[in-house]
């Protein structure tokens, strides 16, 4: 067994490793492992990893829900099915948020732009059926919102490390 | 026009929170001067009959969820910074343990 890493830990273990030229009793070097090994446990990732297919989504759904945003000047009903297909895509963006271990930060921003309730593109499109046409002044204010909104998303995403 | 919201703000919070009021109304000045442009724009649309007092209520509530996205966004990337400081103590910590029983530090 010439491996470092396991022949070095299976000898101190047995006999007690040599600390400034003193060889220590086994269970004093046990206690010493065990104050290192414990903080290290306990540095797990706080926050998940960068995942490209999470910041593709993201990109992605910004350019699709300013484009149609847009056209929210029209009748609500020309627009029901591309409407209600981005619906369904940011929600399973923020269920693939909610799905990652570590993600909470994500999720919570994800949960700000769907919800239909809300002030971010799934309230507006909320607002644009219940309305059926919005006028170019609100729809161009909403717009620099939800582009400043996606932006956070892409750049927390951005900012995280890549494991 | 900030001003005479951050009165109706110190009011609002005297009447329903008057314990936290102190505490309170620092915060929301400065969130109200951070969006004063912003609020200045909508106001003047608002004279200007291009959004209703709707539309301007509901401009507000989104720069609202706006500020949590962004607070969001900044806890995260502050996480990702403790992590990237604990894994740098860890390292440190193990080469000096490695160091010390292997007989090679220096």
């Amino acid at each position: 067994m010439n491996r470092p890493f396991i022949c070095i830990p299976l000898r101190c273990f047995r006999t007690g490793p040599i600390l400034m030229g003193q060889r220590v009793n086994p269970p004093c070097f046990l206690a010493l492992a065990l104050l290192v090994l414990v903080p290290m446990a306990g540095c797990a990732p706080s926050i998940a990893s960068y995942s490209a297919r999470a910041y593709e989504q993201a990109v992605d759904l910004k350019v699709d829900t300013l484009r149609l945003i847009e056209r929210a000047e029209q009748p609500y009903e020309t627009h029901r099915s591309r409407v209600e297909s981005l619906q369904v895509r940011l929600l399973k963006a923020r269920e693939f948020a909610r799905g990652r271990a570590h993600n909470e930060m994500a999720t919570s921003q994800w949960d700000i732009m769907v919800d239909p309730d809300g002030h971010m593109a799934g309230g507006f499109l909320s607002r644009w059926a219940a309305e059926d046409s919005l006028s170019w002044a609100f729809i161009r204010e909403v717009s620099i919102q939800i582009e400043s909104g996606f932006d956070t998303i892409i750049r927390l995403e951005s900012g995280k490390k890549q494991r | 026009m900030v001003d005479l919201m951050i009165d109706a703000f110190r009011q609002q919070l005297e009447a329903w929170l008057p314990s936290l009021s102190d505490r309170l109304v620092p915060v929301g000045k400065n969130l109200l001067k951070r969006n004063a442009a912003q609020l200045q724009t909508w106001a003047s649309l608002a004279a200007a009959g291009q959004l209703t007092k709707d539309e301007v209520a509901w401009l507000v509530r989104s720069r609202m969820d706006l500020t949590r996205l962004t607070a969001l966004e900044s806890a995260g990337l502050a996480q990702v910074e403790i992590d990237q400081f604990r894994n740098m103590l860890t390292k440190a910590t193990i080469g000096v343990l490695i160091g010390r029983l292997t007989g090679q530090d220096g």
